[in-house]
């Protein structure tokens, strides 16, 4: 649907008339204001920016005679299909044999190569170019990613009697080549624009190698949240790709539980290799939750929740939640407890934000004997039971002695029911 | 000095694993089918061939893996970025056609250790179809993939199985070092189908993406090596116990095998009564595992390559092509194997000669992209290891063009190896 949009906002904004494919023009004639053809177009350098359609800087022609020259664009009188004509004659051109530097060479690093579509959140090839006109100058884009430009590429569109095979565009400013010298930054920039699950979508595609770069380039919050939406086999071979350093800062930002499973998946050497990542305080709640089966109550919490005292106003609670809302995944309720860690009551942020600021949080909280709570050993199905019964969001787990261990969100159920998704 | 003793057989352990379980896995039951059908029709005739697929599986495959690992991207991908679209499109097209004949060889077995128990083809072949591709339709393929490929270690009984029929091993080990060469069109078949069920299109394809996926990085490159040298090892070891099995039980006594029945027998000494059960049932889970393998990673390839999106975590309508191949690739072989005028036993052997013709043109990719150094940021190999490199892989090429193309002429003229023949001792005496 995305392209069928962008093709119709370029036919609206472009002159058809100046619209060509770089299949068309590539390795065709160069002649010069002398109608001499003076050798063969072979290449074309563009400047990339973000945000904009690359304008074509130089054209890399073959010279009859042998060697490669670079002619700036604004030397072109005219280029279509039936070849490039040059403005001045051959001997008066301002031309370099020197590569310049700071441009991107259509043929090697955006033809044929795999270019991230952060539209479509997926990774494509560039089967052909498309330029344009615009602002006076020639540009390109899009990139054509359709069976229709492999068709035009490989000089079979006849085939097509009819009509079957449609042009897809992406839209260049949408586009970034995965491969070559265009910025990485730049690159990121862009990407950080998708959903955690898209990004990890587009990150699987790409093999290890490009992948773990591009998650390389993430800061540590977004990059933990990649990881977080891979399954665990993925998981594990981009954490074995990266340095100490960025394991530990992944791992800090990534939430208790999928830590937690990330780590059950290790063997016993590799685990305890990834605990010893673990600041102190993290090392200590991981090991206890590791301590559980999988699929009970005390293997499928985390314990990234917010524990506070009856004692406090709704005021200060709320300022509670803004100190972990960073770190958490999702918070729905907060929990009160006493100095002894013992469950005292629940309340959710709904129900926070209609009290008044100044009220106890012990008048307004859900008391703990009227609330259902799980113990460590309840098993699924009991817990999606009873959550389904009560309508609950999240439960609380007790041990015996009725202390606080972590709480179980939906999410955390929805997640053994649809391990793929 | 017993310090380093321990973790360096835990490391040997940990590559001789994969290397036993691939050099098993390599051998399908149409490779099973080609070298039972070599060893009972030519005995010890075709063993040297083995010694050399050895070398060149060998290197075929670790080039294949030198290239995985220092790009970190598949052939077909390296194919396109650095030779354009129309080579791109021809060897994906070689790739299909070699896959689908693979495709046909498997769903033949999966029909003919049916056929064992007296089941038609016209039954099993369109239910496992449709299982198949249903179940590479819903992903649930890797759950079961160790399983089947766990019984198809079950092909390791021949190894006891060559041992136990007491041949002349003198006799063995002449035959697998002096090569011995004739013109019949039989014999060039069962040469083709060796090379073509150990060194294949696929198999090329998949080392690179198999090394990709697991993102080895370079330093293992050495202990890769070995896995890969390991397990073309086991490959042609295994081949070569089947020849040998072959020949003792069924040559010696006149039997040609023509079907997986006949096959069966051979394990008789060995397994008795139970030789056709359990020769089916691990014919069986080969095919099957094969038979899932193929369709999957030819059409993730030819995505891969084109730009199609692909992945099991995608949709039909998100990736249309990508279910569509596996069903083409499914369809047609599931086809080929129902005509009612070819045998099962044809089509598989068949197929590996098929994979011998095309294999020239994918190794000559390879060896083109295993120059190109600078361009892809290999390291430069060491002037010995490149020549060797080199050496092996165009013999290969010169080997398998110079057997098709002389197949093709025996079999347009009958008597052209006689001609051969005499025209090659009119010259020398």
């Amino acid at each position: 649907m995305i392209f069928l949009f962008f093709g119709g906002i370029i036919k609206l904004k472009f002159n058809v008339a100046n619209m060509m494919y770089f299949s068309g023009i590539l390795k065709s004639d160069v002649t010069d204001a002398s109608e001499k053809v003076v050798g063969r177009l072979k290449d074309i350098l563009i400047k990339s920016q973000d945000g904009e359609y690359a304008p074509l800087e130089f054209l890399v022609i073959a010279g009859k005679g042998g060697g490669l020259f670079y002619i700036p664009y604004g030397e072109t009188e005219h280029i279509s299909k039936s070849g490039v004509v040059l403005r001045r004659v051959w001997d008066k051109l301002e031309r370099v044999t020197e590569r310049p530097t700071g441009c991107l060479s259509l043929v090697d690093d955006i033809y044929d190569q795999q270019i991230m579509d952060i539209n479509g959140a997926r990774v494509v090839r560039a089967n052909d170019l498309r330029f344009a006109v615009v602002d006076d100058k020639m540009r390109v884009v899009g990139i054509d990613v359709s069976v229709r430009g492999l068709f035009r590429r490989l000089g079979l569109l006849w085939l097509d009697v009819f009509h079957l095979l449609k042009t897809n565009l992406i839209d260049w400013r949408d586009a970034s080549p995965v491969r070559g010298t265009l910025k990485i930054g730049a690159l990121a920039s862009n990407f950080h624009r998708l959903h955690p699950a898209d990004m990890a979508d587009i990150i699987e595609d790409l093999h290890l190698k490009r992948g773990s770069k591009l998650v390389g380039y993430l800061d540590p919050r977004s990059a933990a949240k990649v990881l977080e939406e891979m399954d665990e086999e993925t998981q594990k071979k981009f954490l074995k790709s990266f340095d100490p350093g960025r394991i530990r800062q992944i791992l800090d930002n990534m939430s208790t539980d999928e830590v937690v499973d990330l780590i059950q998946s290790f063997s016993k050497s590799d685990a305890a290799v990834y605990l010893s990542f673990l600041g102190d305080e993290r090392h200590q709640a991981v090991k206890k939750l590791l301590a559980h089966d999988d699929d009970t109550a005390g293997g499928l919490m985390t314990v990234d929740y917010i524990p506070v005292s009856l004692d406090l106003t709704v005021a200060q609670a709320m300022e509670e939640v803004r100190k972990f809302s960073a770190r958490f995944r999702s918070i729905l309720y907060i929990y009160g407890i006493n100095t002894e860690g013992v469950f005292r009551g629940a309340i959710s942020l709904r129900r926070l934000l209609l009290a008044k600021p100044e009220q106890k949080l012990r008048e307004v909280i859900k008391k703990q004997k009227r609330l259902p709570t799980l113990s460590p050993d309840d098993n699924l199905n009991y817990i999606c039971d009873m959550m389904t019964r009560y309508n609950l969001f999240s439960v609380a787990v007790l041990d015996k002695d009725h202390k606080m261990l972590g709480v179980v969100t939906i999410d955390d159920v929805m997640r053994t029911m649809r391990p793929r998704a | 000095m017993f310090k380093n003793f321990w973790p360096k057989i835990v490391i040997a352990l940990g590559v001789v694993g994969p290397g036993l379980i691939a050099g098993a896995a390599n051998n399908d039951a149409g490779g099973i089918s080609t070298y039972a059908y070599a060893g009972s029709r030519f005995g010890y005739l075709l063993l040297w061939v083995l010694t050399l697929n050895v070398i060149t599986l060998f290197v075929t495959q670790s080039v294949g893996a030198r290239l995985g690992i220092y790009t970190g991207k598949g052939l077909s991908a390296l194919i396109r970025e650095n030779f354009g679209v129309r080579a791109t499109v021809l060897a994906l097209l070689t790739l299909f056609i070699a896959n689908t004949a693979v495709s046909a060889s498997e769903m033949a077995g999966i029909a003919s250790s049916f056929e064992i128990f007296g089941v038609s083809k016209f039954i099993t072949v369109p239910i496992f179809a449709v299982l198949i591709w249903w179940i590479l339709y819903k992903g649930s393929f890797k759950k079961v993939e160790r399983f089947f490929l766990l019984i198809s270690l079950f092909f390791v009984v021949y190894v006891f199985a060559a041992v136990m029929a007491q041949p002349d091993w003198a006799e063995v080990g002449r035959a697998l070092t002096v090569p011995h060469f004739s013109f019949g069109s039989a014999y060039l078949v069962a040469f083709l189908g060796i090379m073509g069920t150990t060194v294949t299109p696929w198999g090329q394809f998949f080392i690179q993406s198999y090394i990709v996926d697991k993102g080895v990085s370079p330093k293992y490159f050495k202990i890769e090596k070995w896995e890969v040298f390991l397990s073309a090892f086991f490959t042609c070891l295994i081949a070569a116990m089947i020849i040998i099995t072959t020949k003792n039980v069924l040559y010696d006594n006149g039997i040609v095998v023509d079907s997986a029945k006949s096959a069966a027998l051979s394990l008789r000494p060995i397994l008795g009564n139970w030789a056709e059960f359990l020769f089916g049932f691990g014919f069986f889970c080969a095919s099957l595992l094969g038979a899932f393998i193929l369709p999957l990673t030819t059409s993730y390839t030819i995505c891969e390559a084109l730009g199609f999106e692909y992945g099991m975590n995608r949709t039909w309508k998100e990736a249309p092509w990508f279910y569509g191949l596996m069903a083409v690739i499914i369809g047609i072989a599931s086809v080929i194997v129902l005509l009612p005028f070819l045998s099962l036993f044809h089509i598989m052997v068949s197929a590996q000669v098929v994979n011998a013709i095309l294999l020239p043109v994918i190794l000559v990719f390879v060896a083109l992209l295993m120059n190109k150094t600078k361009k892809l940021g290999l390291p430069e190999p060491s002037k010995f290891q490149k020549f060797w490199y080199n050496l092996v892989t165009w013999e290969a090429v010169v080997r398998l063009s110079l057997v098709s193309l002389l197949l093709l002429v025996v079999s347009i003229f009958p008597n052209a190896g006689d001609h051969i023949i005499n025209w090659a001792k009119d010259i020398l005496f």
